[in-house]
């Protein structure tokens, strides 16, 4: 039998999975790790502990745990967070802990001084995609700026899963999906390296060479061999970011394929024959040479509901509490008996993209109660999803076919409020492992041992989810009143959001 | 000693007290709460017999706080309005009447407002009524249309108070003001051409008397089964609101006040009423002393709905003590966080059945206390609006502003009210005003006040006063511009 390890690196946690050539999972293991933040709006992680170090444990424990000889392993993928931007010295040791993804803010100086050199317009339209806090480009200046020293001595910059796979390979390489994060040092018609947007970000030397993520990084070195257990010798494809993984696990395949990620946040990435250029919307090449994925997300989705509960719900035993709100959320009928929850608690990203827009909780009367405003609060991220999804089919580029992954599927309300507001089909599949397991697919198909189509047979269909119809007129009524209240409030709340210690 | 007893029909239960001539509360009884049966997004009716078995709970209750044989001279009654009950011939009342808070009657202002006009309607009525689905002329409209049998003279439509009067004395009779909206402010008669267009006559309504009119006497079955004295004189009674003015001690012009609780009653008085009222109501109140005010349909027992929404799994005596507690550790200001009261639609000052309620600005740093704070602190900004719009009506400014009413009795609402209006807030000694407004009915009808102005001066007093701190001024009146900008964005959004 044939094995493929997958191994995912997740903001709190670090998963691998040990799966056999016919898609079952023979191991799994967990391990968590935290997100360091020294001070407000930086966000780290310890790349030898809490990536190389969680790697080497989950993968040794899925070896013991299934009592697989490593040699039966085909190849090795691995995907993680991201776009994140990690400093290594000339012998490839990090010079300091790997800076996150958009949760960390540390470069708005320089984002804003890059676009206003630069120029937005000229930005998007080389990179397809606006400087903001994702983009590892700004934080690399931000070393530049602030930690002097540390850059004279950087002679790579890496994301997570290239320094895993430098640590595995020996080799410095990144995928496109995850080079695309790089604003603006990558070119998307290129697909390549830019240096003439800012060149005094980075020289060629300093960049890691560029895969597909399918392509072989490398193979496992000895010393990685000795350290993880693995065979010496163990193919390593390039791998790519988390959410990508991800798409490859529910069944994203076909173009017109949207994966609906029910997280922390509502996460979709689609792919498309053609690049979709909108501003709203953001952009990288897909997993294979010739396709795109275009993408969007909300600012906060699953967070909300355990604010929620923390907030408005304290009294509830930590136990049930969640179970409670559930029941009480379905007592209420669709529409919330007229409440529209404008979920912007942390500003929102697409396709708004305003930073600073506000939640809201409108049509309040005497006799609503919490489980009413706890179901408005899904609708509300529903809705936000819906404005997504509607963005595409304005742009005449409607989801053929969404497949519904994350925690969140398993929230009844949530799910089935999403294919009612949005009239949308979901495909749900029967393994919700995530990441890992779409890495250890892409494992195989590195090798040539599976193609695209197989995952239909990895991870089969379970069942799909279709707008039920009920209350729909009380959703036509909630999503029309919720695009009205942003449009209508929205100068008012940037007004305050000034105005207002926090 | 003599004793004089005034009975609150309020829209929750019945409170009664018991004063001396000078105003200081001997005892007080109250009756357990009692149902408002809402249905669709506008209807609010009660039933008038769970009225009068919440007053006679009352009254037994204070009856036994004051013992057997205690020297009652006089009992008055107030009570919400306007909650129209139908009585027919031998006293039974319909099951169901329709209370204050009812706005159901939306389509029928509209219609008026088209048809007949504001102008027109004012010079039938004596006074500039808001347009508004929740009074009278537009409810009459909806009796007609939707209830034409209810004014086909099997019936006599009264106030809820009337009818505790009918149960009290035997004697169906109602007041002037009670009757604002149907009869004649002044005059007390019913305009031709309004009875025409209504379908309806001068028979519908009993006689119209002054307010402190004896009416009749305590009935001897029903003094016997409240352990009160057989014969006790019965004045007519008012409208709680302004009963509640009496007993706020109003004497001047000038003078602010916020009866609060159910809903909160803002206004102020001025030298006669202005007749040009802009969306709040105008009305002499005794001599020469007008008022200007407004009501709101949702007061301080918003922080009772919150706790019950958001603290279901407690007590709730106890979860409202959490909610004060929690919104008093909160900054003023709730960090940004607003709130629109209009739960219930709102009456003055935006006049709008359907509006409702929001939580504006919210973001992951808030905490149930900001929500509570900012539901007090939304309440109070609803005050200001009124009370500015109010001086605005009346030409004069208020330099303080007295609260009474049950929601009186929160320190944390009074500072709140303080510091977002920016003058003192004195509470009065008496907080059940509305009691004590329509035991000053009952003194004066029996003689132991010479009239309005005396019964005022002698038996209503403030106590404590709440100042405005000024550091507080500046985050107060920014969200006050904030809050006023939300309302006039939101119109029509449904």
């Amino acid at each position: 039998m044939k094995h493929y390890l997958g191994v995912d690196i997740g903001t709190f946690e670090t998963k691998g999975v040990l799966v056999d050539e016919t898609g079952e999972i023979r191991a799994s293991a967990v391990r968590p790790h935290n997100m360091l933040v020294p001070q407000p709006g930086w966000a780290e992680h310890r790349p030898d502990d809490d990536w190389w170090g969680d790697f080497v444990h989950v993968t040794r424990t899925v070896l013991g745990d299934s009592g697989v000889n490593a040699a039966s392993i085909r190849a090795v993928g691995a995907s993680a967070i991201g776009p994140c931007m990690l400093p290594l010295d000339a012998d490839g040791r990090p010079l300091m802990n790997a800076v996150l993804y958009g949760v960390d803010t540390r470069a708005t100086l320089e984002i804003a001084n890059l676009t206003a050199r630069i120029g937005a317009e000229t930005i998007f339209e080389r990179c397809a995609n606006a400087l903001t806090s994702q983009s590892v480009g700004p934080k690399i200046l931000w070393l530049q700026n602030q930690r002097p020293e540390l850059y004279r001595r950087a002679a790579k910059f890496l994301g997570s899963t290239s320094y895993l796979n430098w640590r595995l390979t020996g080799r410095y390489t990144m995928d496109h999906y995850s080079a695309a994060g790089s604003t603006p040092l990558y070119d998307a018609a290129a697909q390549d390296w830019t240096f003439d947007l800012a060149p005094e970000i980075a020289r060629p030397d300093q960049l890691p060479s560029l895969l597909w993520t399918t392509d072989i990084a490398g193979v496992v070195s000895p010393a990685a061999a000795a350290e993880t257990g693995l065979a010496p010798g163990t193919p390593v494809i390039a791998g790519t970011i988390d959410a990508a993984a991800e798409a490859l696990s529910t069944g994203v395949r076909r173009h017109g394929d949207m994966m609906l990620m029910y997280g922390s946040t509502i996460f979709t990435i689609m792919v498309t024959a053609e690049r979709v250029r909108d501003p709203r919307l953001w952009y990288a090449p897909w997993l294979f040479a010739g396709e795109h994925a275009s993408m969007a997300g909300l600012a906060t989705s699953g967070t909300l509901s355990h604010w929620f509960r923390h907030q408005l719900a304290r009294e509830l035993s930590a136990e049930g509490a969640f179970a409670a709100l559930a029941a009480e959320a379905e007592a209420s009928p669709p529409g919330a008996r007229g409440l529209v929850f404008l979920p912007y608690f942390s500003g929102e990203r697409t396709p708004i993209h305003d930073p600073d827009a506000k939640g809201a909780i409108f049509g309040l009367n005497l006799t609503h109660t919490r489980g009413d405003v706890y179901r408005a609060l899904f609708e509300g991220i529903a809705c936000g999803t819906t404005h997504i999804v509607d963005t595409y089919r304005a742009i005449g580029k409607p989801p053929a076919r969404v497949l519904a992954v994350g925690g969140g599927v398993k929230n009844a309300v949530w799910v089935q409020a999403t294919s009612d507001i949005a009239g949308l089909e979901q495909t749900i599949r029967r393994r919700t492992i995530g990441a890992a397991y779409g890495d250890a697919f892409l494992a195989a198909l590195g090798v040539g041992d599976a193609r695209r189509e197989d995952i239909e047979l990895w991870n089969p269909v379970e069942r799909v989810l279709a707008p039920a119809g009920a209350g729909a007129a009380a959703y036509r009524r909630q999503y029309r009143v919720f695009r009205a209240l942003y449009e209508r409030t929205r100068e008012l709340m940037a007004a305050l959001s000034g105005a207002a210690p926090s | 000693m003599r004793i004089l007893v005034g009975l609150d029909v309020g829209t929750t239960r019945c409170k009664a007290a018991a004063f001396t001539p000078d105003g200081r509360a001997l005892a007080v009884g109250e009756s357990a709460g009692y149902p408002v049966h809402r249905a669709g997004t506008t209807e609010a009716e009660q039933a008038p017999d769970d009225l009068w078995a919440a007053a006679r709970a009352a009254l037994a209750d204070l009856a036994r706080a004051l013992g057997r044989d205690a020297p009652i001279a006089a009992i008055g009654v107030c009570g919400t309005t306007p909650g129209h009950v139908f009585v027919d011939r031998v006293g039974n009342a319909l099951p169901r009447c329709l209370i204050w808070q009812d706005g159901r009657a939306e389509a029928e202002a509209a219609w008026l407002d088209q048809t007949v006009g504001a102008d027109r309607l004012a010079r039938w009525l004596g006074v500039q009524l808001p347009k508004s689905g929740a009074l009278p002329p537009a409810r009459l409209v909806w009796f007609r249309r939707h209830r034409p049998a209810w004014l086909d003279g099997t019936y006599r439509m009264v106030q809820p108070k009337d009818f505790i009067n009918l149960r009290l004395t035997g004697r169906l009779v109602t007041d002037r003001g009670s009757a604002i909206g149907v009869l004649h402010l002044a005059t007390g008669a019913l305009d031709p051409d309004y009875a025409a267009l209504l379908g309806i006559d001068r028979a519908l309504l009993p006689d119209a008397v002054e307010p402190f009119a004896t009416i009749g006497a305590l009935a001897p079955a029903v003094a016997a089964e409240l352990g009160l004295p057989a014969g006790v004189p019965v004045v007519a009674g008012w409208v709680d609101a302004w009963a509640s003015m009496l007993g706020t001690g109003l004497g001047e012009p000038g003078m602010a006040f916020d009866i609060t609780g159910t809903a909160e009653v803002i206004g102020l008085t001025a030298r006669d009423a202005p007749a040009e009222a802009r969306g709040l109501l105008s009305v002499p109140l005794y001599g020469d002393l007008g008022i200007v005010y407004g009501v709101t349909n949702a007061g301080a027992d918003l922080l009772k709905w919150f706790a019950e929404a958001f603290v279901p799994d407690r007590p709730i005596g106890e979860a409202i003590a959490l909610m004060e507690a929690e919104a008093g550790a909160v900054a003023p200001g709730a960090d940004g966080l607003l709130f629109l009261p209009y739960l219930y639609g709102e009456r003055a000052p935006v006049w709008d059945e359907t509006v409702r309620g929001a939580f504006f600005r919210v973001d992951r740093g808030h905490r149930r206390g900001h929500f509570a704070r900012a539901v007090l602190e939304g309440l109070a900004h609803a005050v200001r609006q009124c009370l500015e719009l109010a001086e605005a009506v009346g030409g004069v400014a208020a330099p303080a502003l007295r609260v009474s009413g049950g929601g009186a009795r929160g320190a944390l609402l009074n500072q709140i009210k303080a510091d977002v209006l920016g003058r003192p807030v004195d509470v009065l000694e008496v907080i059940e005003t509305g009691a004590l407004g329509a035991a000053m009915l009952g003194a004066i009808g029996v003689g132991l006040a010479t009239g309005y102005a005396d019964a005022v001066r002698s038996m209503a007093r403030p106590d404590r006063r709440f100042a405005p701190v000024p550091e507080r001024r500046d985050v107060h009146d920014r969200a006050y511009e904030h809050y006023r900008g939300l309302y006039p964005r939101l119109d029509g959004l449904r």
